[in-house]
């Protein structure tokens, strides 16, 4: 066989070992993130209630992903707010609490659950909040992962 | 003189309430208490399972027992009002879980510091096995072709044309 044609070929073939040996070793590098996502009572989007009685409860589904690459402690917590509530990316709202849902989610797993919420004061143009927050282990706290969403909401006596 | 003994009188019986107010508990402090310690220690295990995760370690059946102790939270959560003891029962319920977590976690995460050594083991020896044998193929290539070579043909006969 030529001189030059082995090098070549035999270079080829242990680079192309390394790099496979290698392979399991390397961190994957990937976009990671999180999603919050709000459903109505059929589980669907933008099926959203726009009237709602006071002290009646009403069914709305909350869905959460972790594409963290990493197990995560989330908790959505649910806030009643109004037209002047400021929340954004970085800034949760600084409105009160009206419900907290809480679980572990390992890396990749979606968590579709129920929230029957009911609110006891009538008022209109309410906003529903809700945030989603999860545990951090080096500060030992939950902390705010600039997710939210929101429902606009009549109040109304029934 | 009249003063001094009713600054002294007051002073005695401030401290005296004092006492008696901070030594009281409230009525549901107690079980507060409870459900807040018992969401520190769920939030402790998740802290080692996190850990042990990222040492490699299969955490699916932790996070899995992690989930079934918030659930009982939750649910002690509903019956505080109405039924204590069943509450409390719940609450002892989801500690014991998140204290089997943790320390489950600690095995989970050196089974996998385990697994990961004993994979970079296995890659760095297929590097140094795959380099040795290219260096040798190199370096023998000539020697090696012909063993070959009549390891393949050496029972070949070879038949003159014209026989």
């Amino acid at each position: 066989m030529n001189k030059q044609l082995r090098i070549v070929s035999l270079s080829l073939v242990t680079i192309a070992i390394v790099i496979a040996a290698v392979q399991p070793l390397l961190p994957v590098v990937d976009e990671r993130f999180s999603e919050l996502g709000i459903l109505g009572a059929d589980k669907m989007i933008g099926d959203y209630p726009r009237i709602v009685v006071a002290n009646q409860s009403f069914l709305l589904y909350g869905l959460v992903g972790n594409h963290e690459g990493v197990t995560q402690n989330y908790q959505v917590m649910v806030k009643l707010g109004n037209e002047t509530t400021e929340v954004s990316n970085t800034t949760f709202a600084n409105a009160s609490l009206l419900a907290t849902y809480w679980r572990v989610l390992a890396k990749g797993e979606t968590w579709l659950f129920p929230m029957n919420l009911t609110i006891a004061n009538v008022g209109t143009n309410i906003r529903l909040i809700f945030e989603l927050w999860s545990y951090n282990p080096s500060v030992s706290s939950f902390v705010y992962k600039g997710l939210w969403n929101q429902v606009w909401l009549n109040v109304t006596l029934g | 003189m009249r003063s001094s003994r009713f600054v002294k009188r007051s002073i005695l019986v401030s401290a005296f309430l004092l006492l008696i107010i901070f030594s009281t508990p409230a009525p549901s402090q107690g079980t507060e208490v409870t459900v807040s310690s018992t969401n520190a220690s769920i939030n402790n295990a998740f802290a080692s399972v996190y850990q042990a995760e990222r040492n490699g370690g299969n955490v699916s059946a932790l996070v899995q027992q992690l989930n079934a102790a918030i659930l009982l939270v939750q649910k002690a959560e509903g019956e505080n009002l109405t039924s204590p003891s069943l509450a409390t029962a719940d609450l002892e319920s989801a500690s014991h879980i998140a204290e089997q977590v943790s320390q489950r976690s600690v095995s989970v995460s050196a089974a996998g510091s385990e697994s990961r050594l004993s994979q970079w083991y296995e890659s760095i020896v297929i590097i140094i096995v795959s380099v040795l044998g290219s260096t040798l193929a190199y370096t023998q290539w000539d020697s090696i072709y012909r063993r070959l070579w009549l390891l393949v043909y050496r029972k070949h006969v070879v038949i003159p044309n014209d026989e």
